[in-house]
């Protein structure tokens, strides 16, 4: 008779806790992924926003704004760290501080004229979002590190893009938890 | 079983969680499991390759999915650039991509170009070249890979009996290799990069590294980020952006770079402070007409140039020379000069190359990690192709010259000629070959990878007057192509398998990636096809001495390939054979190359590369030092083992100031300077059509001194007439610019094929190296 009772509460614990999971992953995950869709979207449009600057993932952004002068002290003044202007834009930090020679890489790009029917380039698109292993996984780094060695130059809490903060500003070893998906930062393919 | 039924992506991203457990887990770094699930990068490969613009020779890394370039990057194995890029090499798979690439052979007819096909062009050119063989010239470029050069010397020296073939680096670096081989007696800097990672001063001779060769200024200039001690002296007639990263300007008066660099010397004699060992053993002293003097004879040779003369005369004050010639005497300063078409580019370039080599030699400051005479060059391989391979009028290859019957032998042998073959008299050089063809002397061109429609000096007479029959081999229309007979579309950079050699004796090579668009084809098969055809038309010289084909090419096992054939040309690697027989050129002056499966395995290895005892092919970092370079004798530390007078010794020359031919006067009072800019690559035709490229510097125009502004009334914007005696020009004004050239001087750069600035250029050149000045004639300005 215990047995049977015994056997009846077991049965019950289980449809109880199947249900239990059942609501959890169905029901609230559809809402998480709901939720998760958007900010994926407001991401991607970030993303888009970005990548408008530059001609291929891994090439470096024109500069979005006129040059007066031509020297790297001056890019340097309001790009080494975060500067907020009085007309309310705010100039970026440079992500590696290393390389001096600022406009090698980032030309100027204020200028229009480009007819771009003139070409039929398409470059390799910006990665999308780092993926979870699971929901409480860390994301990984979806981009390169190469060059953007100082991650909070994007990701801290400075950055006027909010959607791309950290969540957590004072951890500061971030490869610590974040791994690059892709490694070697595209290394030579030929054998 | 479970990998089986999981697809790649599942797989990898798989991996990657793993890859995340393990880094969780373990705490640990960079995980290096290969981990990919963005659709973007499926498929996508990276390939190396050097870069297609400037002479630098940055490697980068080609990206390609589905058969097209979607990405450029840094390779950071590359010893050069260490994984940076200047904007140009970011963005040159994108110049691969404009709309109006050629695509299909035209020829002219009735006056229009009209669409035609390989066979009909190849049909005409051949026929063009059997009519008149012997005053048919190439006019080719420092841009050729190596095996196209090679192909291209080949073709017209075996096979036309003449020498009318030069190259656009005769405008760019002869001047340098008459420099260099009257000084050492072989051409190519002993120096190499390095020498940028270990020097305390860099002195750059009317060079704006910063925009021109951008990844070496930041190689340099990033060292005092770092902490380095450091520093930069600019001697220039312009500032620039290499002005702003210097701890010292001096400007001086055009031509007069000969009399400042006298004048150090003068005063390294004068105080003692020269190397006197190095002297003794590594120099003898030259007049300026090539009789061997004493150093007294030298000395007072340089009694015209004390500082009080020399700083009249260029402007550069007496503290300034004093600045200099402190830093040259203090035994323990490691000086790098560099220098470009500053000194290459001038009417007396040969003489002030070898001034600077005095300069470095006299004080010792040569064949030292960290002090060397470099000379930079413009062109990803007009050392690789030009200046080695030797596609210049009076050369043949490996650093041998036609005048030479010994050399002629060499060739011929190597060909398989018959005897008498290669014509002792050299071609016409550069300019000469232009006003030839304008003459009607020669009756024919065919031109490739450049565009001599824009970028010859005084180009009514040197260009636009052609009445000849041109071919032109391109990848988009140029100023070239519009006055063309026959249009050939070309393949381009990764289009096609290719090596090239940059500054430093880098040879780097890559295998072709992507198929070029249309009927686009490369432009030694163009050569290969065009020498069968008149092979088959029965022309003699496409016949070696036993009667078979010129251009024959083998495979490994010996077996002809039937490169002419498209089909068969495209699906072989015909660099390999005809890298392998060139090679056998190349160790006659000491440049020798290692087999072509080296450059595959190597981010590009720098002559000499010689095997060592244990059969490993080792490269030569600094050339003419022991240790570095395995033809130095034992013990002799450093010795310019390539003297003609085989004592080991270079030339230290007496070369006087002598004045421009065309100076400003009261009815021309300004003087015209030109050049580039960052992001365009010479004339333009490639990197104009690059987005981010095109709009950062869409237009010429014409720098000003403000000074000179402020009196003619013009602000930025206005339009000045540049007029000369040869032509004029409408440019915007730019003040506060990119550069601020001195007073009494302006400066516009040649890209944009809208203001054509060499119509008002002068084309006189130098007496020794043929090359002319594009950085010093006398204009007026005129406001409109
Ligand atoms: S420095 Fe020269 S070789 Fe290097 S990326 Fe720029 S253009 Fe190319």
């Amino acid at each position: 008779m215990k047995k049977k009772k015994a056997i009846i509460v077991c049965v019950l614990l289980y449809g109880l806790l199947t249900c239990f999971f059942y609501v959890r992953n169905v029901v609230f995950a559809k809402e998480r992924t709901l939720i998760q869709h958007i900010v994926e979207e407001e991401r991607i449009e970030s993303r888009d926003a970005r990548s408008i600057l530059r001609a291929f993932y891994t090439a470096p952004p024109v500069v979005p704004h006129e040059i007066e002068m031509q020297d790297t002290q001056d890019c340097l003044r309001c790009h080494l760290n975060v500067t907020r202007l009085d007309d309310g834009r705010v100039a970026k930090e440079t992500p590696h501080p290393q390389f001096s020679s600022c406009l090698q890489c980032h030309v100027p790009g204020a200028n229009n004229e480009f007819n771009t029917n003139g070409t039929s380039w398409e470059g390799l698109e910006e990665p999308k979002r780092g993926d979870r292993w699971a929901t409480m996984a860390p994301p990984m780094i979806p981009h390169r590190i190469k060059l953007r060695e100082n991650c909070l130059s994007c990701h801290g809490s400075q950055n006027p893009d909010m959607r791309l903060r950290t969540t957590h500003p004072e951890r500061t070893s971030c490869l610590q938890c974040h791994v690059p998906n892709y490694n070697n930062e595209f290394e030579l393919d030929q054998e | 079983m479970l990998e089986k039924n999981m697809d790649r992506r599942e797989f990898l991203k798989l991996s990657a969680k793993m890859a995340a457990l393990g880094a969780l887990t373990l705490s640990g770094g960079i995980s290096t499991l290969a981990y990919a699930f963005d659709d973007e990068s499926v498929g996508l490969k990276w390939h190396k390759a050097p870069c297609r613009f400037c002479g630098t020779g940055c490697g980068v890394l080609v990206g390609v999915r589905d058969g097209r370039v979607v990405a450029v990057q840094g390779d950071r194995h590359a010893p050069v650039n260490k994984g940076l890029l200047c904007a140009k090499g970011y963005h040159a798979g994108a110049a691969l991509y404009g709309k109006d690439r050629l695509r299909h052979p035209m020829i002219r007819r009735n006056g229009k170009l009209q669409q035609a096909s390989w066979d009909e062009a190849i049909d005409l050119i051949s026929d063009k070249i059997i009519a008149d063989s012997k005053n048919f010239a190439i006019y080719g470029s420092g841009q050729w890979t190596i095996p196209e050069g090679y192909t291209a010397m080949k073709f017209l020296k075996g096979g036309l009996g003449s020498n009318e073939i030069d190259p656009n680096a005769r405008l760019c670096m002869a001047s340098a290799v008459v420099g260099f081989v009257t000084t050492f007696g072989v051409d190519e800097p002993s120096g190499c990069y390095d020498d940028l990672d270990e020097c305390d001063t860099v002195i750059c001779w009317g060079n704006n590294w910063a925009e021109m060769h951008p990844i070496l200024f930041s190689r340099f200039i990033d060292r005092k980020q770092f902490g380095h001690k450091v520093k930069m002296i600019d001697i220039a007639t312009r500032r620039t952006r290499t002005t702003e990263a210097a701890d010292y300007y001096l400007e001086f008066q055009p031509q007069t770079d000969m009399a400042i660099i006298n004048g150090i010397c003068y005063l390294l004699l004068k105080r003692g402070t020269y190397d006197k060992d190095f002297v003794k053993h590594k120099v003898r002293f030259k007049s300026n007409d090539n009789a061997t003097i004493t150093m007294e004879e030298y000395q007072s040779f340089l009694n015209d140039y004390t500082p009080e003369k020399v700083s009249k005369l260029s402007g550069v004050s007496i503290e300034h020379l004093n600045l200099l010639a402190n830093l040259f005497s203090d035994p323990k300063e490691k000086i790098v000069s560099l220098w470009c078409m500053g000194f290459n580019q001038h009417t007396r370039g040969t003489a002030v190359n070898n001034l600077i080599y005095n300069l470095h030699l006299l004080s010792g400051k040569i064949g030292k990690p960290g002090s060397t005479a470099f000379s930079l060059t413009g062109q990803p391989a007009a050392c690789g192709t030009c200046r080695e391979v030797g596609t210049l009028a009076h050369a043949l290859p490996g650093g041998r010259v036609v005048k030479d019957e010994e050399h002629r032998k060499d060739t011929e042998k190597i060909w398989n000629l018959k005897p008498g073959t290669i014509n002792p008299k050299p071609g016409h050089h550069t300019v000469a070959m232009f006003k030839a063809l304008m003459s009607g002397k020669l009756t024919g061109m065919w031109v490739q990878v450049t565009n001599p429609g824009q970028t010859m000096p005084n180009l009514h007479d040197n260009f636009r007057n052609n009445k000849q029959f041109l071919v032109v081999s391109d990848v988009y229309p140029t100023k070239t192509t519009e006055l063309a007979d026959v249009i050939l579309p070309s393949a381009m950079w990764v289009e096609k398998d290719g090596l090239y050699g940059n500054s430093e004796r880098r040879t780097h090579q890559w295998f072709k990636m992507i198929n070029p668009p249309g009927e686009a084809r490369d432009d030694k098969w163009q050569i290969i096809a065009v020498a069968r055809r008149m092979y088959e038309k029965g022309f003699e010289g496409m016949k070696d001495k036993d009667g078979k084909f010129l251009l024959a090419i083998k495979d490994e096992k010996g077996n002809e390939i039937e490169a002419w054939k498209w089909e068969v040309y495209r699906s072989k690697n015909i660099d390999k054979p005809l890298f392998e027989d060139y090679r056998k050129f190349t160790t006659k002056k000491h440049k020798d190359l290692a087999p072509y499966e080296e450059y595959v395995k190597h981010r590009g290895l720098r002559w000499p590369v010689v095997q060592d005892s244990l059969g490993q092919w080792k490269e030569t970092p600094r050339r003419f030092v022991e240790g570095e370079d395995p033809y130095v004798p034992k013990g002799a530390g450093i010795a310019f083992y390539m003297d003609k007078g085989k004592e080991n010794r270079a030339n230290i020359f007496a070369r006087p100031y002598e004045a421009p031919p065309e100076i400003p006067d009261k009815e021309y009072p300004f003087w015209l300077c030109t050049g580039r800019v960052l992001e365009h690559w010479h004339s333009g035709t490639m990197t104009r059509r690059v987005k981010q490229l095109y709009n950062a510097n869409p237009h010429a125009y014409v720098e000003l001194n403000p000074d000179d502004a402020k009196k003619m009334g013009v602000y930025t914007n206005d339009k000045l007439k540049i007029v000369s005696r040869r032509g004029e020009m409408i440019l915007p004004v730019s003040l506060d610019g990119r550069g601020t050239p001195q007073k009494g001087s302006v400066f516009v750069p040649f890209f944009d094929e809208t203001k054509l600035i060499n119509l008002v250029t002068l084309d006189a050149y130098c007496p020794l190296s043929k090359e002319p000045d594009y950085k010093k004639c006398a204009v007026r300005l005129e406001k409109v």
